[in-house]
Order: C-alpha cells, then structure tokens, then sequence
C-alpha cells in the first residue's frame, strides 16, 4: 500500500511561519525556536518581528506613569495637560538611563469639549499626528544598525555597549479615551518590536475621579498578560479615596481579603480571577492616602 | 472594478488544479486578492480561472469560510488597533470548528490562504497554530508536529545557554 508522507505545520513557508511565530508570548517563542534548526533558522531572522523580540531578549523594561491631575474650578484657557508618561528602560543601561520616552497630553477638563478649527489646527501643528511605528523608528534604526555591525563583528554578538541615543517625543489627543487607546497600541507595539519586554510597570498618582483603576487593570494589564515576564504596579492617590468602592471596580471573579495590622497600614490580599495574588496597602501620610498595590506576593508572609 | 449589488452576484467560475471547477459569486470571492486581480486582467472573459495550486477538497472548504464571512467588512488599511490585531489569539467558535482539522488539512487550508490572498482566512489559521504551540514546551512541540532535534551537542548547548531565560519559571508563567 502506497503511504503518501505526512506534511506537518512546519513544512509551511517561512513566511507564514513568521506570522505564526510573531503571535506567539515570548516564553511559547523561546520553545519553538528549539525545536529544530529550521524552526530555529526561521524564528531568529533578525528582519522580522520574532526575531527582533529573540535578539532583544531580557533587555527592555516599561514603566508607565500615569497622572490624574485635579481639575480647575474657574475660568481658565485651554490648557493641555500630560496624562501618561511612557519610559523604555534598557536592562544593559545604567539605571539612570533609559530611552525613549513619550508623554501623553490631553486637554485640562472638559470644558472645552469641541474643539474650534484654530484650536485643532495649534494642536496639529504642535503635536504633529504620527503612526505608532514613527515614534520609535529613529530608536530601531539605530538599535539595527548596533546588531547589524555587532554581528559582522562577531556572529555571537551581545549587546552589551550603551546604546548612545536618547528620544523624547509627545502627542496630544482631544479626549482620554483616544489617548488611552493610543498608549495600549504604543505598548502593543513595543511588546512585538522590542523584544523580550521583562517588566511593566504602571505608577499611577492619581485621584478617582475616572475610576483610572479599572481603565488601567482592564486596558493594560489584561492586554500585556504573555508579552512580559514581571507586571508591577504602585499607586499613589491623592484623597479623599474610597478604597471599597475602587475594589468593586476590579474584574469580576477578583476576592479581596482585609487585613489591619498594628501599625497604620490597612491591607488588602487581593486574588483575582486568573488566581494572581496582590498585596493592596495604605496609610494616611502628610496629608495624603498613600495607596500601595504590589504583585507576585506571598500572602501568608506579609505582616 | 465596481463593488455594487448587481456585480457582486457575478458569479465567477474557479478551477482547482486536479479539474473541479466552482461556480463563486463575486461577492464571496472578492476577499481574494489573487483572484480579485486575476479578474481584472481577465475583463469579461468567463473561462475558469485556474488555481493549480490548490485541490478541489481545500477549494470548497475555502469557499465555505468565504460564504460564511462574505457579510464581514474588509478590514481598513489603517486599523485603530492593528498591532493588538496581530497579536491576538482569540478566535470565533465557527471558526474553532471550521479549523478543527488534522495538521496537514489545516496546513492545506494555510497554504491555499496564503496563495489566494485571502488575508483574513490566513490570519486565522495562523492563530490556530499560533494556539497549538502555546503553553508546550519543546519536547512537546516536537512530539506534536513529529519533528527531531537535529541539533549537534555543541548547537544544543549553546542554545540553552543562550535562550535559558526560556526555562525561568516566570516566562513560563507568563506564556
């Protein structure tokens, strides 16, 4: 009998095979490319998203530092304020170094709700619409170029020299919803292009008053899950807070558990549906509540 | 060429390479690129277009997944969100069915989508593999796709050492 040879996914052209691979976590892309040395070949390709994310391996943290500004009561002009700033920190730098940044502004309230023709027209002009991909295009080049020379250099390259460049750009937008979305694409693509994105941290000095929680645990932490190795978070609020109800605004199947301890910080042992446990703390200081969530903890340690 | 009612119940004539040959509306074939162009350059003629490289059984399945998405819009060139699209796993349960397949009819599938122009059918199949491989680790990916490590000691070695980060147990967590 006549046995026709079984074809399996891998026996699909590379690229197709790059496609697969750039919708892969890093730790699945770290699998397949050990399979064999075709998977190998075709995963380390440094021209391509998988390749470039193998290349940079460990060497790119985020933090993202969120600002909720109080609003103004009386008359006042147009202003637009930063909401988000965003840093990609080089894990081979010092850690006083890091590169590129960006921030994010919007206008102060909504008092200012339509935009006028002159007003949209400043805005464009002062902060030029840009695709995603430009911002950090000046940054990639050159990172390509430093691999490019290392690896005709020595083809066990590593990249541990300072990468001497520093970006810093800005974009505005009309409403916190556009920005919001446009910081979640931002950090999708530096999840694909970067590499191997090995921590997030998100800081938030913030009051309630947009439940900012909630858009920042659905919008950033459910959207990041698999494409970084460690997720921080910390925040710090300004009163009056109402911790109860910020905890209702977390993803349903998440169980808070209150703690009070002797001295003056009040916890919350948060377990949330995907049974990661959060250590939530706060205290009263200087006039201020200061509001503390930490990840990746053990419980029954904390005291 | 025009995209109205009237021409999309054009119906177009394909022909796959063992000889079949199917009778498609335009309005179900037009997410094919290939065969989009293809019409163009052929003007009115109703000859059957050839596609020798696909076989009559991938053929009617891909005309099956374009009638059951032919009502879902082209995506824009310019998505809101394109990066988080490219990234994303989740597909629909019709297409978890439709995709439920053995490898190598689903490799079919892929190859028939990928010569077609058929971006989104593509990028689902891509996402079932993309599926298949998450969460395993590499001897279980050799195991699933009937591969070998072929490897040489000194290759192996200088893998691990260099990809250890692979194995944390935080990576593994995370994928």
């Amino acid at each position: 009998m006549s046995h026709l040879p079984q074809t399996t996914l891998v026996d699909l052209p590379p690229e197709v095979l790059q496609i697969i691979f750039s919708r892969l976590p890093i730790g699945d892309l770290g699998q397949i490319q050990r399979v064999n040395k075709y998977l190998h070949g075709v995963a380390n390709e440094i021209k391509n998203p998988a390749g470039k994310r193998l290349a940079y391996k460990n060497r790119i943290g985020i933090t993202v530092h969120f600002v909720d500004q109080d609003v103004p009561e009386d008359e006042h002009q147009l202003e637009f304020i930063e909401i988000a700033n965003i840093e990609i920190l080089d894990r081979s730098e010092a850690r006083d170094r890091s590169h590129p940044r960006m921030t994010i502004r919007v206008p102060c309230c909504d008092r200012h709700p339509q935009p006028t023709e002159e007003q949209t027209r400043n805005v464009r002009q002062e902060w030029p619409s840009m695709k995603i991909q430009e911002f950090f295009k000046p940054f990639l080049e050159k990172i390509e170029a430093r691999i490019n020379e290392a690896r005709e250099n020595n083809p066990n390259y590593a990249l541990n020299n300072k990468l001497p460049i520093s970006v810093h750009m800005e974009q505005a937008f009309w409403t916190r919803i556009e920005a919001f979305d446009y910081l979640k694409d931002l950090l999708f693509y530096i999840y694909y292009e970067y590499g191997y994105v090995d921590s997030l941290e998100l800081i938030m000095q913030m009051n309630m008053t947009n439940n900012c929680l909630e858009i920042v645990l659905k919008n950033f932490y459910e959207n990041c899950k698999g494409h970084v190795g460690k997720l921080k978070y910390s925040f710090g609020m300004v009163g009056p807070i109402d911790l109860e109800k910020s905890l209702k605004s977390l993803p349903p199947g998440s169980v808070a558990q209150i703690r009070e301890d002797a001295i003056k910080w009040r916890k919350w042992m948060l377990t949330n549906r995907h049974n990661e446990k959060f250590i939530i703390a706060y205290k009263q200081f200087a006039g201020y509540y200061m509001l503390l969530i930490r990840s990746g903890f053990d419980p029954e340690s904390t005291s | 060429m025009a995209a109205d009612g009237d021409s999309m119940d054009r119906i177009v004539k394909i022909k796959s390479k063992d000889g079949q040959i199917f009778d498609v509306t335009l309005g179900t074939i037009k997410k094919s690129k290939l065969i989009m162009t293809m019409l163009e350059q052929l003007g009115d003629s109703t000859d059957a277009i050839p596609l020798p490289n696909v076989d009559g059984s991938t053929l009617k399945k891909v005309i099956e997944w374009l009638e059951h998405h032919k009502e879902e819009p082209e995506p824009a060139e310019e998505e809101s969100d394109p990066l988080r699209m490219r990234i994303s796993t989740d597909i629909s349960e019709w297409d978890k069915t439709f995709f439920d397949v053995e490898q190598s009819v689903l490799q079919a599938y892929i190859l028939a989508a990928n010569y077609l122009s058929i971006k989104p059918l593509l990028d689902i199949g891509c996402k079932t593999v993309a599926n298949m491989i998450k969460g395993k680790t590499t001897e279980q990916l050799r195991d699933l796709f009937g591969l070998e490590d072929d490897f040489t000691d000194e290759e192996r070695a200088a893998i691990k050492r260099e990809y250890a980060w692979a194995d944390d147990e935080e990576n593994q967590a995370a994928a």
